[in-house]
């Protein structure tokens, strides 16, 4: 963990004139004070407040710890304590009835504090009757912890997924143009009410909000101002490198507006996002949390996490993650620009060059929850960039996401040290990352600010991941028949990499799929071949890979399993294809483009001797895809050699 | 595919540099080709006789000349995304053909567009000698065009950037009319842009240099809602100083 910001401290309220320590102190207090005959301090019943001094050198997580107990007049408790932090309303009505000192704790998020002066003032309400006594007040710098999500079997007796549906249903509540609503959230990472300046128009049909089947009901009015849209709106960052950090953002600010209404209903202080992982696929963990599939709370009351429109892979509803293709071979990248964490780009709603995170796990398992209905014309929220924020399991995929970013820094893999990568689309004039604070500020951040989980107090309950295989290592044996001792890691190559083949004429990919003849260049050939012979620890075979580029359509939720002469090269989704379609969005209507690995199924055929002056490529749908869904096209399959020379 | 650092900015430097050269050029203006010469005779009035003179000092290819020296000078910057694209997916073998006809395609299609600007400018300049009137006569609809969802249209559509045939002939013939279609979207969003500064009598240089600063800026936004907005598209503006910050290590902001 990074240097703390603000080490344990304490005032010590036992005495008439307590010590104030190096960052906190009591420069102001009213209608509170020492009470002899009880050696310590209280809050009078006249409205009494202490107002408190807190200095950080920057802003961090705060407890906020204090030893209190009730005083009871006429055999009654009542003295409900408000905690405002810079003004803002952290925890009202706090009442406490323990007539014994003992420790109540709260966790202040950063968003609420700033580096220098924060006045935090602990008040008596007005509707008191009796005192509450303060022995002593403790700050620290706190880190929470993101759990797992299938504790306690991933039921409500999980607290994480109690309080979560709880904040959730808080969320719910409030109004589209609050940007502190669940709506306004899930409209900054897209949505299709409004053309918010180039997010393109809103469908007139689903996925329009206004046509989604509940539950949830989603609002779409009152709409916020045009310049809180073009603000906040719209910002997702996909198919580029900005896609980690972006999310980080997302998630963290989400969590410190949960945290507090958590903490606000009365729930632990503590509690963090929890995060599923679904890659452990030696456990039920592949299936979804119950708490996400049952329609009521334990009071029997709605659940906010239950969403109608979350179909599956089968399109039943019943969401259980496929590994594989879900996989975690992402992991074993050492590089991240182009590999890991995605390839170069502004602010891009919809880029074109998809990181290896993004593409498996992220994009396969968003739509394999969303899906496709079998009964309806609609596909599921998560399965569409413009949707699935609304849907609550999308915060705990992202969680899951984020973990495995944090887990592949911990495993020693460097971020970008790129001036334009740390400073965010704003280091070219871009849009850049703006997210609402629990007081409804905006909070501006650039991925510097998010390159560590340290850096944002908090941490996962499992950072340690297997890695995926090697796929140097593997290829090298399977080429040689000979072990190597240690994983092969290329050198990262800078070069542009070189066209290898091609279709010819736009690709038609409809509900039965597609087969293609994909046209391999001669003298390429001979230059791949020549590579894959002399393969050893010291000369690195080719690597080859697969693009689908400019694949168009609207069918967000499908899914589809590629095959090269007839051997297994990958699956890809058809998540963003919508938005990326969309001929006045951020895109250009230029469409999805997705990269596959396909080095292995060279080398095989290479060593049947069956790489001939062409390959057969076969795109075949997976899971339910829906039917009478707008055509989908490719515009060109390419083959690209990359040269590890 | 991704381009390389090296390609990108091999190509960067060769589009701008090329660019910057015929800048150089136009400044100077060797034989008068970037203004128009007038003659006392011109100034009685619009005649036959007037307009043989006003031919015979400005000759159609002189004109002609000018105006393409004008279309490398302001517009290659602009092409560096797409050439880009066309270099990162072409087979190696035929990366600088295929990127040369695209620029070709994109320049034929100024040039017949110059063709009738030229037209134009002649005709504005026999019946307004060595006046404003022509120029403030382009501005107004320049104006109107200029914030009209009409150009939006254009610039977003300007964005377009499609894969192409990897071989043989076809994949010289697509990059060809790539470079065409290119050019027609470009034409659609700067055509008031370009002919304004031509009819300028005097600063025409500054306003050429102020209209290709806009233009690039145009070109570095993303599409955005087809519909009439009032932006003086400064995005060129704003990327160099972020970029300034950004190099003397401070935050972009």
């Amino acid at each position: 963990m990074g240097t703390q910001v603000l080490p344990l401290q304490t005032i010590d309220f036992s005495v008439p004139n307590p010590s104030q320590t190096a960052n906190l102190s009591l420069p102001l207090y009213q209608g509170a004070g020492y009470r002899a005959d009880y050696t310590t301090w209280s809050l009078l019943q006249n409205g009494g407040f202490m107002q408190f001094n807190l200095n950080l050198s920057s802003a961090c997580r705060v407890s906020w710890g204090m030893n209190v107990c009730a005083a009871i007049s006429n055999g009654v408790t009542n003295n409900p304590i408000s905690i405002h932090v810079n003004g803002f309303p952290f925890i009202s009505g706090y009442s406490d009835h323990n007539v014994n000192f003992h420790p109540v704790v709260w966790t202040i998020p950063p968003s609420l504090l700033k580096a220098g002066n924060n006045t935090i003032t602990v008040s008596l309400d007005a509707t008191a009757s009796t005192q509450l006594f303060i022995r002593s007040v403790t700050v620290s710098e706190a880190v929470l912890t993101r759990n797992n999500a299938w504790n306690n079997g991933g039921s409500f007796d999980n607290s994480d997924l109690l309080w979560y549906a709880k904040g959730v249903g808080v969320m719910m509540s409030r109004a589209l143009s609050d940007p502190t609503s669940w709506w306004f959230y899930a409209a900054i990472h897209g949505q299709y009410i409004v053309d918010n300046d180039g997010s393109g128009p809103p469908p007139t049909d689903y996925p329009n909000w206004g046509k989604i089947p509940p539950v949830p009901a989603v609002p779409i009015t009152p709409l916020p101002g045009a310049s809180v849209m073009a603000q906040y709106w719209d910002q997702c960052q996909h198919a580029g490198w900005y896609f980690p950090p972006w999310h980080r953002g997302y998630l963290y600010a989400l969590e410190n507006i949960l945290s507090i209404i958590i903490q606000q209903l009365g729930g632990p202080s503590d509690w963090a996002l929890p995060y599923w992982n679904y890659l452990d696929s030696n456990t039920q963990q592949l299936t979804m949390p119950p708490a996400f599939s049952s329609p009521k709370l334990p009071d029997n009351t709605a659940n906010p996490l239950y969403v109608t429109a979350r179909y599956g892979l089968s399109g039943t509803g019943k969401v259980v993650i496929a590994a594989p293709p879900v996989n975690q071979s992402c992991q074993s990248n050492t590089t991240y620009t182009n590999q890991y964490g995605g390839g170069v780009t502004g602010f891009e709603h919809f880029g074109s060059s998809t990181g290896n995170l993004e593409s498996n796990p992220h994009n396969i398992v968003h739509n394999q929850i969303g899906g496709n209905s079998t009964t309806t014309p609609y596909y599921g929220l998560m399965a569409d960039p413009g949707l699935a924020g609304l849907d609550p399991i999308f915060y705990l995929h992202h969680s899951n996401i984020d973990r495995l970013w944090a887990a592949w820094n911990n495993a020693g893999n460097q971020n970008p040290t790129d001036s334009n990568w740390l400073n965010g689309p704003s280091a070219s004039a871009g849009r850049q990352f703006y997210m609402p604070n629990p007081d409804g500020t905006a909070w501006l951040y650039y991925p510097s600010m998010v390159n560590s989980i340290s850096q944002l107090d908090y941490t996962y309950q499992d950072l340690t991941l297997p890695a995926g295989k090697n796929q140097m290592t593997e290829r090298l044996f399977t080429l040689t028949q000979s072990l190597t001792e240690k994983n092969i890691i290329p050198m990262q190559n800078d070069d542009t990499p070189e066209l290898f083949g091609a279709s010819s004429g736009k690709i038609n990919l409809g509900a039965a799929g597609a087969e293609a003849k994909i046209r391999l260049d001669a003298p390429v050939r001979g230059n791949v071949l020549k590579s894959l012979k002399e393969a050893a620890e010291t000369s690195l075979p080719d690597d080859v890979y697969l693009l689908l580029e400019g694949i168009k359509g609207t069918a967000d939720a499908n899914i589809y399993s590629v095959t090269v002469n007839n051997l297994n090269a990958g699956y890809f989704t058809l998540f963003g294809i919508r938005k990326a379609t969309m001929k006045d969005g951020h895109h250009a209507g230029a469409g999805l483009t997705v990269k596959l690995n396909i080095s292995a199924i060279v080398d095989e055929l290479h060593l049947n001797d069956a790489l001939s002056d062409s390959l057969d490529v076969k795109i075949m749908p997976d899971g339910n895809v829906l039917q009478g869904a707008a055509p989908v096209t490719i515009d060109r399959i390419g083959v690209y050699r990359v040269s590890n020379k | 595919m991704r381009i390389s650092a090296k390609h990108k900015l091999l190509i960067n430097l060769l589009l701008i540099g090329i660019s910057l050269l015929v800048w150089v050029i136009l400044l100077f203006n060797p034989g008068g080709i970037m203004t128009m010469e007038h003659c006392h005779v011109s100034a009685s009035g619009p005649s036959a006789a007037s307009l043989e003179m006003l031919l015979e000092m400005n000759p159609v290819s002189d004109q002609l000349l000018g105006w393409g020296l004008m279309v490398v000078a302001m517009m290659l910057p602009k092409l560096t995304l797409p050439v880009q694209q066309l270099f990162a997916t072409s087979l190696k073998r035929m990366r600088f053909i295929t990127c040369m006809l695209f620029v070709l395609g994109y320049l034929a299609t100024w040039m017949l567009v110059g063709l009738f600007m030229v037209v134009a400018i002649t005709l504005l300049n026999l019946w307004f000698p060595m006046s404003f009137m022509p120029a403030l006569v382009v501005l107004l609809p320049g104006l109107v065009w200029q914030f009209s969802p009409w150009k939006q249209y254009f610039l977003n559509q300007g964005h377009d950037h499609r894969p192409l045939s990897a071989f043989g002939g076809a994949a010289l013939r697509d990059a060809f009319q790539y470079g065409l279609v290119h050019g027609v979207w470009c034409v659609g969003a700067g055509w008031a842009l370009m002919l304004f500064p031509m009819l300028l009598p005097q600063g025409h240089n500054a306003a050429m240099l102020i209209v290709t600063f806009i233009m690039i800026s145009e070109h570095l936004e993303q599409p955005r809602l087809v519909k009439w907005r009032f932006d003086l598209r400064l995005r060129l503006f704003r990327y160099l100083i972020a970029q300034t910050r950004v190099r003397l290590g401070a935050a972009a902001v």
